[in-house]
C-alpha cells in the first residue's frame, strides 16, 4: 500500500497516527512523504514496515545530518528509495493530481538521480534535456495540522510562523483514497468561514489527536521537543552500529508500552510538553 | 519599495504587440479601466491570451488594437440572454481577425507550463474534437500506455492585467473572488494591476507583492463588468454597448466612452454610478443558443424537471459558464430527490446555497453563500480524477451520433455564423461519466445529421449520455441518439419532421413535472425567469 | 532584535573560536549578497540566515529571504521552526501563506517568480568542479556504503537558480574530492555535458573562499586564521590560484550589525548542519 505522510522535517508529522500504524504491525508499506521527512519516515522504516520510501531525503535538521533509521536500511538494502529531489517529489504527486501521463522537468539532468532511480528517464524534448517524471499516487494519506472544523476542513493556526505549508495539499490531490488528519483541536465551521485562507485541505476525515505530532512540533502550538529528537537519533545510531538495545528500548518506552496516545503522552510527562507549548506574554 | 503608480503610467507600461491576458472570468472584475486607457493610449497589435473573459477582448478588437488573438469562450450571459461577443464574432465571420480558439483547459495546461518552465504541458480529453485538425494540436506518446496525448504548448503572457478589490503600496493584491489570478501572475512576465482601493498594509493577501509589478488605484476599475463587494456588473451599460456594436455605431461608442473622457474618472461620471442596482428585469431580446422564445410556458418547466431528473442523489455535479437553466435544475433537484447531491459551480462555488434562479450562473455572489471554494484550473483535474459525476452541457447542434457543435456554422476559419466556443467543454465531457446536454429548440438545424464542427465528442469513460430537447428526450445507445421520452401531445411523425436524422423508436410519453416539482420551481422562481431563459 | 524575553540587550554568550569563524563565514557570505535579490538556502540555516540578515542590514536592504518562510528585517535568527524557541513571533512577520509546492518557481523563466536568484548548497562531497553529492558514498566494491540524507532542494534549485554559491562546514580531503561518488547537483562539465549553462560561482568554507575558472575551482583567498598551505593539504584536488589574498575579516560594522543580530550568541553554539559538522 502506498501512504502518504505530512510532515516536513521538525513540522506536523502525524506520529500519533505512525505510531499505532506500527502497533498494528503493518508491513510492505511504500511511504511517500516529505518532501523532506522526518521521524514519521525513520520510525516507520526503524520499526520494519517499509518496503520503499519515496522522499528526497530524511534528516533531523541540527541534530542528525542523516536520519539513522534511514540511513542503515539504506545502506543494507533492506528499504528501496525512490531517489529525488524536493521539485521532482512535487512534480510527481502534480503528475497525479492533474493525471498528466508524466511532467517533465530540468533538474536532474547531469545528476545520479536518473541512474538510481528507473521511473526517472533521462530524455531529449525540443533539443533540450530534461528528467521525466511519472505520477505517484498514495492509496491513503495521513495528515497532521493545527485544526480543523467536523466537516473536515484542516487549517493552520493564526499563529502560524511557517510562511508556508508543506505538502499537506500536494498529497491530497494526489491521493486515490481518503485524506485522514490529525489535528490539535476541533474548531466551528464559523471559524474556518471566517479566515478561509488558513484552510490548507478540505473534505479530509478529521481526527482530534492533542499533542499528535510530538515529537514534532506544529507551527503557532508547539516546537519540537528537539531532545527527543536527540536521544531518539543516539538510538538509532547506536543500532546502526550493532547495539540494537537502545532502540528497542526507545520503540518499548514510545510505541509498545503506550496502548494509545493518552498513555504515551502520560510518559512524555506533562512538565515536557509545557515547555513545548508555544506562548506570547 | 512601492508599487503604486496611476492609471496612465500603468497602461503606458503596456507596449505595442503585447501578449497580453486578464484577470476577472465572464462579466466579474474584468481590468475595464486599464483597457479603456489602453484604447486612450492608442495601443496597437496586442496578443490576446484569456480565459473566459470576453469583454476586455471584444472592447480591445472594437477599438482596433488586436492582432491576434486566442481564447477558449467568447460568449456571456445575463438578463437579455446570451450574447457571443459581437466585435469578436463579426471579426472572424469577415476573416478580419486572426484567431485561434481552443479548449480552455488547453489555455490553462498552456499557462502552468510556463509557471512551471516546461516547453508544454499535456491537455488530455480533446483527442476527439475537430480542434485537433484546426489547430494542427500536437500530440506525444504516454510511455505508460502508448496512447498518443494532445499537449498544451506553454503559454507566457508578457503582462497579465488584473483589477482586485484591495492592494497595498507594496503591491500585495487581495481578490476577493480569485479566479485563475494566481496562475496568471505566475506564468506572465509581469502583473499590472488596478484596486479599488489602496490600503497602507494588506494582511493575507491573495497575490503577494512580490508577484505584482506595479498597481494604480482605480476605483470602478471593471465597470461594466462586476466588482464583487463593490458593485454589480451594469446591465444598461451593456445594453449601450451591445446596442452599438449591432447598430454599426460602435465608432460612436468609442468616440463617448474611449476617446472623450480624458481619464478614467472622467469616464465614471460620464457612465452611471456603478454602486446603483442594476435596473428591473426585462424581457430578453435574444433567447439561449441560436434560438427565439419558443412561447410554450410549459417548456421551461419540463426542461428543468427533466434535468433534475438525470441527477442522482449523492451525484457530483458540476455546471460551466453560461449555466443559468442547468443552475435551476440542480437547485430543484436538491429540493427535490438529491438532497445529498455536492454542487460545483464554474464561478468557484462549492454547493452555494441557490435560493433563486438568476439570469447568470457565474454571480460572484455565489462565493458569499457557500461551504468551500475552487479554481478554474482545479476543476478541470477535478474531472480527471474521476471526481465529477455528471455535468450539463450547452450546444448549438447535437447529431446522430452525440457530437456537439459550439464552435461555429460553415467553416471554421471564416464561419456564416461564430458561436462562442467550447469552454472547457471538449475537454471535460470524455471524463463525466454523466453527460447531460441541452438544445432547448428541437430542429432540425440544431439536431443535425451531422454536425458543422465536432467541438465536443463521446467518449468511453462516459455512462449515460442524454440529450434534452424541448420535445423529446434522446439517449445515446449503441452509438446512436435514440428517443428515449417524448413531451405529452407530440406526435411521432412531429418529431421525426423536427430532427435532422432519423428516428426509429416511439420513445415514451415523458412524465409530466409533478405536483412536488412544480411547487419547488415556483418557490425557487417565483418571478417566472426561467420561462425567459429558453 | 532576537526576541528573547528576558535577555538583557548587550548581555551576550560567551565568544568561540567557532563562533569567531561563523561569524567571519556570515560576514563573506553577506559581501555577495545584493540588493534586491532573493536568496535561498538548504543547509546550516541560521549561519546563512545570520548572513543574510547581515547583508539586509548593511547593503541589501530589499533583499528577500527564503528558507520555510519569508522574512522580514529584523526577523528573528532563530525562530522556532529550527530552534525549538517558544516564544518565537515569526507568525507577526509572515506576510503569505504559501505551499512548499512554490519552490518549482524556480524553473519560470517569467521573473519575478523565481523561488530564488541565489542558492547555497553543499553536500557530503564536493568536487573539484563544483559538482556536490548528498546521496551517499561508495565503498571499495563501489556500492553505496554510507547513505547520505538525500539531495533534499539542491538537485532542482541548485540546477536552475541563477547564482549558486557552495556552502560547507569543514574543509577536508573527505569533503573535496577529485569526484563525487553520487552526483546530487552537477558542476560546470556535467552542466556543460547535459546542455545547461554555468555553473557555482563560489565555494566558502571555513579555511577558505574558492571560485572557479574553466570549469574548476581554485583559490582566491584564505582567512586570516589558516594558511595557504592548509588549505591545500585539505583538499583533495590540485587548486590553482596564486598568490592567494587573505579574506578580508569582519570589520567593526559587520560585527556591531551581527551582534544586534545575534544578541545571545547562537553562532557560538551551532548544531551539525546536513553535511555532518559544525562550522
Amino acid at each position: 500500500m502506498v501512504v502518504g505522510l505530512s510532515g516536513f522535517s521538525y513540522q506536523n508529522p502525524p506520529m500519533a497516527i505512525v505510531r499505532e500504524i506500527i502497533r498494528r504491525g503493518v508491513k510492505d508499506l511504500t511511504v511517500v512523504s516529505g518532501p523532506t521527512s522526518g521521524l514519521e519516515t525513520d520510525l516507520l522504516i526503524g520499526a520494519g514496515c517499509v518496503r520503499r520510501v519515496v522522499t528526497a531525503g530524511v534528516a533531523f535538521e541540527g541534530v542528525a545530518a542523516i536520519a539513522p533509521a534511514f540511513r542503515r536500511a539504506a545502506e543494507r538494502d533492506t528499504v528501496s528509495v525512490w531517489e529525488c529531489d524536493e521539485c521532482i517529489w512535487h512534480l510527481a504527486l502534480k503528475a497525479a493530481a492533474w493525471d498528466m501521463p508524466y511532467m517533465l522537468w530540468r533538474g536532474g539532468v547531469g545528476t545520479s538521480l536518473p541512474e538510481l532511480n528507473p521511473d526517472l528517464e533521462e530524455v531529449t524534448e525540443g533539443g533540450r534535456r530534461y528528467i521525466r517524471v511519472p505520477p505517484v499516487r498514495p492509496d491513503i494519506v495521513f495528515l497532521h495540522a493545527a485544526e480543523a472544523d467536523p466537516f473536515g476542513n484542516v487549517r493552520v493556526a493564526r499563529e502560524a510562523y511557517l510562511g508556508r505549508t508543506f505538502s499537506e495539499r500536494a498529497l491530497t490531490l494526489a491521493c486515490r483514497g481518503p485524506v485522514v488528519a490529525t489535528v490539535e483541536r476541533i474548531v466551528p465551521n464559523l471559524n474556518v468561514a471566517a479566515s478561509p485562507e488558513r484552510t490548507i485541505v478540505r473534505g479530509a476525515l478529521v481526527v482530534p489527536v492533542p499533542w499528535g505530532a510530538h515529537p514534532g512540533g506544529v507551527s503557532g502550538r508547539y516546537v519540537p521537543d528537539l531532545a527527543h529528537y536527540r536521544e531518539y537519533a543516539a538510538a538509532g545510531e547506536a543500532r546502526r552500529r550493532d547495539d540494537p538495545v537502545p532502540y528497542q528500548a526507545y520503540l518499548e518506552r514510545n510505541v509498545f508500552g503506550p496502548d494509545g496516545q493518552e498513555a504515551y503522552l502520560k510518559q512524555i510527562g506533562a512538565a515536557r510538553l509545557d515547555r513545548l507549548g508555544m506562548s506570547w506574554a | 519599495m512601492s508599487a503604486l503608480v496611476t492609471l496612465r503610467q500603468a497602461a503606458a507600461s503596456v507596449p505595442d504587440g503585447a501578449l497580453l491576458t486578464f484577470g476577472g472570468f465572464q462579466l466579474n472584475r474584468a481590468p475595464m479601466a486599464l483597457v479603456f486607457e489602453l484604447l486612450r493610449q492608442r495601443r496597437r497589435g496586442l496578443r490576446v491570451v484569456t480565459l473566459p473573459n470576453p469583454l476586455p477582448l471584444d472592447l480591445l478588437v472594437a477599438g482596433g488594437a488586436v492582432a491576434e488573438t486566442e481564447f477558449g469562450f467568447i460568449g456571456f450571459q445575463f438578463e437579455d440572454g446570451f450574447v457571443t461577443a459581437p466585435h469578436v464574432k463579426r471579426g472572424i465571420e469577415a476573416g478580419s481577425l486572426s484567431f485561434r480558439e481552443r479548449d480552455v483547459y488547453e489555455i490553462v495546461q498552456g499557462l502552468r507550463a510556463a509557471a512551471l518552465g516546461l516547453p508544454y504541458l499535456q491537455a488530455p480529453g480533446i483527442e476527439a474534437s475537430d480542434y485537433m485538425t484546426v489547430n494542427r494540436t500536437r500530440t506525444i506518446e504516454d510511455p505508460a500506455t502508448g496512447e498518443r496525448v494532445p499537449v498544451a504548448p506553454a503559454i507566457r503572457p508578457d503582462v497579465a492585467l488584473v483589477h482586485a478589490q484591495m492592494a497595498d503600496r507594496k503591491g500585495n493584491l487581495r481578490i476577493d473572488d480569485p479566479y485563475a489570478e494566481d496562475l496568471l501572475a505566475r506564468a506572465s512576465g509581469r502583473v499590472v494591476a488596478t484596486a479599488e482601493t489602496i490600503v497602507d498594509r494588506l494582511e493575507a493577501p491573495t497575490i503577494p507583492h512580490f508577484l505584482v509589478d506595479s498597481v494604480a488605484e482605480a476605483p470602478g476599475g471593471a465597470f461594466p463588468t462586476s466588482c464583487h463587494h463593490a458593485y454589480r456588473y451594469s446591465g444598461s451599460h451593456l445594453r449601450d454597448y451591445l446596442a452599438a456594436a449591432s447598430q454599426a455605431r460602435t465608432a460612436d461608442y468609442l468616440e463617448t466612452f474611449v476617446n472623450g473622457p480624458v481619464d478614467h474618472a472622467a469616464f465614471l461620471r460620464l457612465v452611471e454610478n456603478p454602486g446603483r442596482q442594476i435596473g428591473e428585469l426585462r424581457v430578453p431580446k435574444s433567447t439561449g443558443m441560436g434560438g427565439v422564445i419558443t412561447g410554450s410556458e410549459g417548456t421551461a418547466d419540463r426542461l428543468l424537471v427533466e434535468m433534475a431528473r438525470a441527477i442522482s442523489d449523492g451525484d457530483v455535479v458540476a455546471t460551466g459558464v453560461a449555466s443559468a437553466l442547468p443552475m435551476l435544475a440542480i437547485a430543484l433537484a436538491r429540493a427535490t430527490h438529491a438532497p445529498r447531491l455536492t454542487y460545483i459551480n464554474c464561478v468557484g462555488a462549492v454547493n452555494p446555497d441557490v435560493r433563486a434562479a438568476s439570469p447568470t450562473s457565474v454571480d460572484p455572489r455565489l462565493l458569499d453563500v457557500c461551504e468551500g471554494t475552487i479554481t478554474l484550473p482545479d476543476m478541470f483535474d477535478l474531472a480527471r480524477r474521476g471526481r465529477i459525476d455528471l455535468m450539463f452541457f450547452g450546444a448549438a447542434q447535437v447529431d446522430a451520433e452525440g457530437r456537439t457543435n459550439l464552435t461555429c456554422i460553415g467553416e471554421f476559419a471564416k464561419p456564416r455564423v461564430k458561436l462562442p466556443g467550447p469552454a472547457g467543454s471538449s475537454s471535460m465531457r470524455p471524463y463525466v461519466p454523466k453527460v447531460v446536454i441541452l438544445v432547448p429548440r428541437h430542429s432540425p438545424r440544431s439536431l443535425p445529421g451531422r454536425v458543422d464542427f465536432t467541438t465536443t465528442a463521446p467518449s468511453p469513460r462516459n455512462r449515460t449520455t442524454t440529450v434534452l430537447t424541448d420535445l423529446a428526450r434522446l439517449d445515446l445507445l449503441e452509438g446512436r441518439l435514440r428517443v428515449t421520452s417524448r413531451r405529452g401531445g407530440t406526435a411521432l411523425r412531429d418529431l421525426r419532421d423536427r430532427t435532422g436524422f432519423p428516428i426509429e423508436e416511439d420513445g415514451e410519453i415523458a412524465r409530466a413535472p409533478t405536483d412536488t416539482e412544480r411547487r419547488a420551481l415556483e418557490r425557487l422562481d417565483p418571478e417566472g425567469l426561467r420561462h425567459r431563459m429558453i | 532584535m532576537g526576541l528573547r524575553p528576558g535577555g538583557v540587550h548587550g548581555a551576550e554568550a560567551p565568544r568561540t573560536a567557532a563562533g569567531d569563524v561563523a561569524r567571519l563565514l556570515a560576514c563573506v557570505v553577506a559581501r555577495e549578497l545584493s540588493d534586491g535579490e532573493t536568496v535561498a538556502f538548504g543547509l546550516h540555516a541560521e549561519l546563512l540566515l545570520a548572513a543574510a540578515l547581515l547583508a539586509q542590514r548593511l547593503h541589501a536592504p530589499n533583499l528577500t529571504i527564503r528558507h520555510g518562510l519569508r522574512v522580514e528585517r529584523g526577523h528573528e535568527l532563530s525562530p522556532a521552526a529550527w530552534t525549538g524557541e517558544p516564544t518565537s513571533r515569526s507568525h507577526e512577520l509572515v506576510e503569505y501563506l504559501e505551499a512548499h509546492d512554490a519552490i518549482l518557481d524556480v524553473a519560470s523563466r517569467s521573473s519575478p517568480m523565481r523561488f530564488c536568484d541565489v542558492f547555497f548548497v553543499g553536500g557530503m562531497q564536493i568536487d573539484r568542479e563544483g559538482s556536490t553529492n548528498l546521496i551517499g558514498l561508495k565503498g571499495g566494491d563501489g556500492r553505496l556504503a554510507v547513505r547520505g540524507p538525500g539531495s533534499i532542494g539542491t538537485t532542482s534549485i541548485g540546477t536552475l537558480a541563477r547564482h549558486v554559491i557552495l556552502f560547507s562546514g569543514e574543509h577536508t580531503t573527505r569533503r573535496f574530492v577529485e569526484r563525487v561518488d553520487y552526483v546530487s547537483l552537477p558542476g560546470w562539465r556535467r552542466r556543460a555535458a547535459a546542455g545547461l549553462e554555468g555553473g557555482p560561482s563560489l565555494c566558502v568554507t571555513p579555511l577558505a573562499v574558492l571560485d572557479f575558472a574553466d570549469g574548476h575551482m581554485r583559490l582566491r583567498s584564505v582567512h586570516a586564521h589558516a594558511t595557504e598551505a592548509e588549505v591545500r593539504r585539505r583538499t583533495g584536488f590540485a587548486l590553482p590560484g596564486s598568490p592567494v589574498r587573505v579574506t578580508p575579516p569582519p570589520t567593526a560594522e559587520e560585527l556591531a550589525a551581527l551582534r544586534e543580530i545575534d544578541p545571545s550568541g547562537r553562532l557560538d553554539t551551532l548544531g551539525p548542519g546536513p553535511d555532518g559538522e559544525r562550522p
